[in-house]
């Protein structure tokens, strides 16, 4: 007997949530199969999954190996049933710039940001890690970027963040971005004094930071 | 008494004249002789010898300080960024294919330029200064430095999809270097630091800290005592919920981050394992000037119950651009209030 849509959404999204890589691939090839919509089961399922992993990292229920082993999962999942999309993705696809700020080389925290603003539809440009504050200018420019995302573990180089936001100002581009930060060291106050559009505490909640300011 | 036999009486719970202190110079120490903590000065064992010196001549703590992290990277093959002045970062991973992990080398100590330099950095050091400071080795640990070949990614994937090959690698990277701490302990080397953030809570849950990281730790202090090492061991932040763990690891200095209350800290592990920390690494010796660092030391220190059984450290490794004169500060104010230990008196406040 076939599964419904549902049945199959929900297993996708436990896939991901259980890490397991080939039971995501599989359950995405029964989907396909039974002729469901390819963009609901990546939004709708794997999506799912990946958020549900989120939100368990947040409880502390999962760390960092469980969340890139999920992300594994869900990406084999996405890899058997993009072929299939119809829909194109929305046109106004949010384009974010993010990185390390120069002289910090702490990325583990970045790398999860980006994902999971990845998951939630962002398109990603990642600049890696002591990246150089006229970089992200640069990039955001050529690329008329919505996001400016700044990440630093230390205290010694979040002065690098203000001088990011002191050049847009400088070039008088200050409002076509919204800068975004965050890291160990960052706190609310420190971003309201550089002025930065936002901060948030982890990596889901930058997904509903990014959500609110370029909504 | 000199910082030595400080050092050895803290660990073993009997009287100190004062709280033993240090901190890890590494990267703060070539600017004293005019250099960078780059590349080349990992390749220069006077360099290394002489800084770790003058250093330790304004800063006046108790152990001079080398760090090895760099020669066993290099030793191991990795591929790292070299900036102008401040730790190498990874650059490309090394190994990313079983086949890959089964190939890596325990490396032969002295044909590998970076290694053999920093051993004679050691028998310099021992020679130029004595025995009254030990030597400690700042040196990463077995998880830090599988991060450097694996990359973090691939790391913590492998830590629950194949762990048997993370478990090959931590035990080459183990055999490589515990081979390099034996050159060294011959040399004069006596204390063998630790830090290894990747190893710990702040990035993987506390099961796996147990069943991976504890055996580990452990495997390796184990050896580094056998060749009469001093051992510290630092995870790097979020210890409490590991905290009834670290005893297994038995290294004889538990170093915690800021993140713990040192006063705790020496409760739970008195007359078991000694417990270093306490100074906020930003908050007091970053961001603050000498007077900050004395208030603070002062309070640190009028919280604990016991004068021994402690160091004095900062919570975690520093940065190239902590000031000197914290440091400094920061060892004074050890001796100076090293008496309000055990002295509280409890004030009640109706
Ligand atoms: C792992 C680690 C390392 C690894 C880094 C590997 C890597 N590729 O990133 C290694 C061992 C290499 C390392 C090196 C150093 N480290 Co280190 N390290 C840590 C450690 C243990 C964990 C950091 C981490 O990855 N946490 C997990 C991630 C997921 O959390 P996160 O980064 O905070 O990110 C989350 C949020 O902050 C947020 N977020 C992050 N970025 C952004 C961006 C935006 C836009 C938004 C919205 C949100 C957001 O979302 C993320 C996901 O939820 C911390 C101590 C600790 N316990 O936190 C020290 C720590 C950061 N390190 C420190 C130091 C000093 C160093 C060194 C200078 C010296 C040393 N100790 O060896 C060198 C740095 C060299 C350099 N110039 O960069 C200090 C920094 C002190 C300070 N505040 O200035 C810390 C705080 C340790 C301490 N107690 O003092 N380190
Ligand atoms: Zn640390």
């Amino acid at each position: 007997m076939s599964k419904t849509k549902e049945e199959l959404l929900e297993e996708l999204s436990d896939a991901v949530v259980d890490m397991d890589e080939e039971l995501a691939a599989s359950t995405a090839k029964e989907y396909i199969d039974e002729g469901y919509d390819a963009y609901d089961g990546i939004s709708e399922g794997l999506v799912d999954g990946m958020n549900k992993a989120g939100e368990l990292f947040e409880e502390e229920e999962y760390f960092i190996p469980e969340l890139l082993l999920c992300s594994d999962a869900m990406n084999s999942g996405i890899e058997v049933l993009s072929p299939h999309i119809e829909r194109s993705r929305s046109k106004d696809e949010k384009i974010v710039v993010i990185g390390v700020v120069q002289g910090d080389t702490h990325d583990i925290g970045k790398n999860l940001v980006a994902l999971m603003l990845e998951v939630a539809g962002y398109k990603i440009v990642d600049l890696g890690k002591d990246v150089p504050p006229q970089a992200f200018v640069d990039k955001a420019k050529e690329l008329n970027a919505d996001i400016i995302a700044l990440s630093t573990l230390m205290t010694t180089t979040m002065p690098r963040m203000k001088e990011v936001i002191d050049i847009l100002k400088k070039e008088n581009i200050r409002e076509n971005f919204k800068v975004i930060v965050g890291g160990g060291p960052i706190s609310q106050k420190f971003a309201d004094e550089i002025g930065a559009d936002g901060y948030s505490v982890n990596a889901t909640a930058s997904v509903r930071l990014a959500q609110r300011i370029v909504s | 008494m000199t910082s030595k036999d400080r050092i050895i009486n803290a660990m073993k719970f009997k009287k100190v004249d004062y709280i033993p202190v240090m901190c890890k110079k590494r990267a703060v120490a070539p600017q004293t002789i005019g250099r960078k903590y780059d590349r080349e000065f990992q390749l220069d064992p006077e360099a290394m010898a002489k800084s770790a010196i003058e250093i330790w001549k304004i800063v006046k703590d108790d152990a001079f300080c080398l760090g090895a992290g760099p020669a066993i990277q290099m030793g191991l093959g990795c591929d790292l960024n070299w900036p102008e002045d401040d730790h190498p970062s990874l650059k490309n991973p090394v190994i990313t294919t079983k086949e890959e992990a089964l190939k890596l080398e325990v490396p032969d100590i002295y044909s590998n330029e970076y290694m053999s330099a920093f051993i004679e950095a050691v028998r310099l050091l021992y020679k130029w200064a004595g025995d009254e400071v030990p030597i400690k080795i700042a040196s990463y640990g077995i998880f830090n430095i599988l991060s450097r070949l694996l990359g973090v990614e691939r790391m913590m994937q492998w830590i629950i999809k194949d762990r048997e090959t993370i478990q090959l690698l931590c035990d080459k990277i183990n055999e490589t270097m515990l081979k390099f701490a034996k050159e060294m302990r011959k040399e004069g080397a006596l204390i063998y630091e630790i830090g290894d953030a990747m190893s710990g809570p702040a990035l993987i849950s506390p099961q796996i800290f147990k069943e991976l990281s504890v055996p580990n730790h452990k495997a390796q202090i184990d050896g580094f005592k056998e060749m009469g090492y001093l051992t510290m061991l630092h995870v790097c932040g979020g210890e409490y919920p590991v905290i009834d763990q670290l005893q297994y690891t038995n290294a004889d200095f538990l170093w915690f981050s800021e993140l713990v209350d040192l006063s705790v800290a020496q409760k739970i592990f008195y007359k078991r394992f000694a417990v270093c920390g306490g100074v906020h690494p930003v908050d007091t010796l970053f961001v603050g000037g000498p007077e900050d660092v004395d208030r603070d030391i002062k309070e640190l220190i009028s919280g604990l119950k016991h004068k021994s059984g402690v160091i004095i450290m900062p919570g975690c490794g520093l940065s190239s651009n902590i000031s000197i004169e914290n440091l400094k500060a920061m060892a004074q104010a050890t001796q100076k209030y090293s008496e309000l230990a055990g002295k509280k008196v409890l004030t009640i406040n109706n």
